[in-house]
């Protein structure tokens, strides 16, 4: 029988766990700024400051795709990843994860150097998503730290 | 347990029972099978939802219920075009604003384009963190008062980058830079530019425009509605071109009807 007293026992439910969590708030950020650029919306100033300078820049597309469908499709991955692991336990979709989630860290902080150098201007969503992205990444750190650490013991 | 007394469906369903027992399942049917659906089904629609709740929020037109205010042109409104045309465009706009800036070469071409069909109202409708918007949309008022309005406009969007960061002190000496190229008088300008009717115009604009439903700029209003999701600019354009071709066509029914 499930229940959640042994289901989020071991150290990858735990991360599995975290990376849900961070994931899904990520996707609604995500969804959120896809969904503006899908209806046009960043063609718009609005009250909060640098999101229209970012969101309409050259760098919010890559090679033709919106940075923000991208990153809501990467946050959607990582988010039924995690709930396929906590389901299946399956320890190829765990390392599937360690490397998405360390690679969506490399691709957060290109964006943030780029907000910082290029643009000038930081946007609140882009931000909340370099927040969540990180979590992942951090999330993904600790259980490397610690999973090292039962190897060595 | 002798499995030799059981009927051969008995004996499978023994098994069956005991391998789940093994896997710490006690129900025959299994409650990981029922929970499994429940989890998938239950990730699935929370995805769905989430993206559907947030597209129907952020397709909704957030239009107040002043659209007459909206449409109505008064006597204070900056207008451009035919003022008798059936067709009427808002524009809530900051000067400050990149996207804003953007547009105005779009909305310029369009409005010379149409001039004959179309009546062109320009609003501000300042956002708070643009430092220099406000003082932007006050020297475009005092250049009112001495009727280059349009002329201030067109200089101050022209030359954005050029004053957006600067301190407000610093902007106020470009602005009046400006005054002197179109030609303005400068004391009388600068005098203008403090009065409080000017600012109480200013911030009335800003009151109509947020009861209206803007939260953005630039927010164009089509004979009242807003148009809520322009692709892209041809788009835009098109959507005021429809609009000026309807009502065109239906003038021409009247007055051919009335013949």
């Amino acid at each position: 029988m499930l229940t959640t007293g042994n289901f989020f026992r071991t150290l990858e439910d735990k991360t599995a766990l975290a990376w849900a969590i961070f994931s899904f708030i990520g996707f609604i950020d995500a969804t959120y700024l896809s969904l503006n650029r899908f209806f046009g919306y960043d063609l718009v100033c609005s009250f909060w400051q640098g999101c229209a300078e970012v969101t309409s820049s050259s760098y919010a597309s890559m090679f033709g795709v919106p940075v923000a469908y991208a990153g809501a499709l990467f946050y959607l991955l990582v988010f039924m990843g995690a709930i396929l692991y906590l389901d299946r336990k399956n320890k190829n979709v765990f390392k599937f994860l360690m490397v998405t989630t360390s690679l969506g860290f490399l691709f957060t902080l290109w964006l943030l150097f780029v907000q910082t150098f290029f643009i000038e201007a930081y946007c609140i969503y882009c931000l909340i998503s370099a927040t969540t992205s990180s979590l992942l990444f951090i999330s993904t750190g600790i259980y490397f730290q610690n999973s090292s650490k039962r190897l060595k013991v | 347990m002798n499995n030799n007394n059981l009927s051969g469906k008995e004996a499978y369903e023994q098994k069956k029972l005991e391998k789940m027992k093994k896997k710490g399942q006690g129900a025959i049917i299994s409650p990981k099978q029922a929970s499994r659906t429940g989890l998938w089904m239950g990730v699935i629609l929370i995805i769905v939802l989430v993206v559907a709740g947030m597209a129907w929020l952020l397709s909704q037109p957030r239009i107040g219920d002043n659209l007459e205010a909206i449409s109505a042109v008064n006597e204070n409104d900056y207008v451009k075009g035919n003022p008798e045309a059936k067709t009427v465009l808002v524009e809530y706009s900051d000067f400050q604003c990149p996207s804003c800036a953007t547009y105005y070469p779009v909305v310029k071409d369009i409005v010379n384009q149409a001039e004959e069909h179309l009546l062109f109202v320009y609003r501000h409708y300042p956002l708070p963190q643009h430092q220099n918007a406000e003082l932007a949309a006050l020297s475009a008022e005092a250049a009112g008062r001495q009727d280059k309005f349009w002329e201030m406009h067109d200089l101050l969007f022209e030359n954005q980058p050029a004053w957006s960061d600067l301190s407000s002190d610093k902007a106020l000496e470009v602005f009046t830079a400006y005054a002197e190229t179109i030609g303005l008088n400068v004391a009388q300008f600068t005098e203008d530019l403090d009065s409080s009717e000017l600012k109480s115009k200013v911030s009335s604009n800003i009151a109509e425009g947020g009861a209206a439903g803007v939260t953005g700029t630039p927010t164009f209003f089509l004979n009242g509605e807003k148009i809520t999701n322009p692709r892209s600019f041809e788009d835009f354009v098109k959507t005021i071109e429809d609009e000026i071709n309807a009502n065109n066509s239906t003038a021409t029914t009247t007055e051919q009807v009335q013949n």
